[in-house]
């Protein structure tokens, strides 16, 4: 199925959870947010959240900045 | 020196860093020991999916103070949705409200940044709002409930120095809140002048992440900001037009 991962299409597996996907891309699952729909989904619910289509799912992480 | 209190927290450092272009990042920490700073301004941003690049908190020693910023942000809705997911990602109660819409000169918009100000205070943020130095706006900020209030000295990373100084000097005068001047600071002069006329703190990046050495620039700017400060606190004598003698104008040896 189809999400929108950070203003991109991506194809997921059926039914997968927030973790799967950071799992998916290599990413550490620590120092990361996560918005599902525009709301935040905190690092303990996201092993519950599935994912549906079309949904938008944004990683966001800490950078440099001043 | 004397300790600079923003919200309930207290520091021993006058001088804020932030995190942007270091060009090595392994140079933050040891920065970090030379300035002696305490409090380090992050930023939010998505990841590259494609090339995700290593998360800049685990460059930042755990007993410093995280400053997340709301750049990217071009109203106060936006910069509330960045300071919450912030908050969420556990970085704490502190927020540099930064929003620009000015993508030349990139000017704050006071007027939003009241409103996000306003909306964060309510929620018991530890807001520090950057802005262009005015003295009404400044006001509102603070009834609004910032922590603080960070006037530009320049445009960000002009390295101009303080060349809004006479508009500072009417915030510092008039303000219940500290003053912590941030961009356009280049160099450690800028930050000793900002000290000497009662700013009650600084904010520097790219004058010592973008130097040739940011660990010596960090020192450098650690000890203006202590002279700086003593020089406020020592009381500096008025600059007069014309000569004053030093020594006594009487009683000279040759007539």
């Amino acid at each position: 199925m189809k999400i929108n991962l950070n203003g991109e299409i991506k194809c997921i597996d059926h039914k997968s959870s927030v973790t799967q996907v950071i799992k998916d891309l290599n990413f550490p699952n620590d120092g990361l947010v996560t918005l599902l729909n525009e709301n935040i989904i905190s690092q303990v619910e996201r092993n519950n959240t599935i994912l549906n289509e079309n949904d938008s799912l944004e990683i966001i992480s800490f950078v440099s900045g001043g | 020196m004397d300790k600079l209190s923003l919200g309930n927290k207290t520091f021993n450092s006058r001088l804020l860093t932030g995190t942007g272009k270091f060009g090595d990042k392994s140079l933050i920490p040891k920065m970090l020991e030379s300035s002696r700073s305490e409090i380090i301004t992050v930023a939010l941003r998505r990841v590259n999916i494609n090339n995700p690049e290593e998360n800049i908190l685990n460059f930042i020693p755990k007993n410093i103070t995280l400053l997340p910023n709301t750049s990217g942000a071009r109203t106060a809705e936006e910069a509330v949705k960045i300071a919450r997911i912030a908050r969420a990602a556990g970085c704490g109660e502190f927020i540099k409200i930064e929003i620009i819409n000015d993508m030349k000169y990139l000017m704050p918009d006071n007027e939003e940044t009241i409103k996000a100000t306003k909306i964060l205070a309510a929620e018991n943020y530890i807001v520090l709002p950057y802005m262009n130095p005015d003295v009404i706006a400044a006001k509102k900020l603070e009834d609004a409930g910032a922590a603080a209030v960070m006037p530009l000295g320049s445009p960000i990373g002009s390295h101009q120095g303080l060349q809004t100084k006479h508009l500072i000097e009417i915030l510092i005068e008039n303000s219940n809140v500290p003053i912590i001047v941030d961009a356009g600071i280049g160099k450690p002069s800028h930050a000793a002048d900002a000290m000497e006329m009662g700013a009650d703190a600084v904010l520097v990046n790219s004058a010592i992440a973008c130097s040739e050495d940011p660990v010596l620039m960090g020192q450098a700017f650690h000890k203006a900001v202590e002279a700086g400060r003593e020089c406020y606190i020592a009381g500096a004598k008025e600059k007069i037009r014309f000569a004053e003698a030093s020594s006594p104008l009487t009683g000279f040896i040759f007539n």
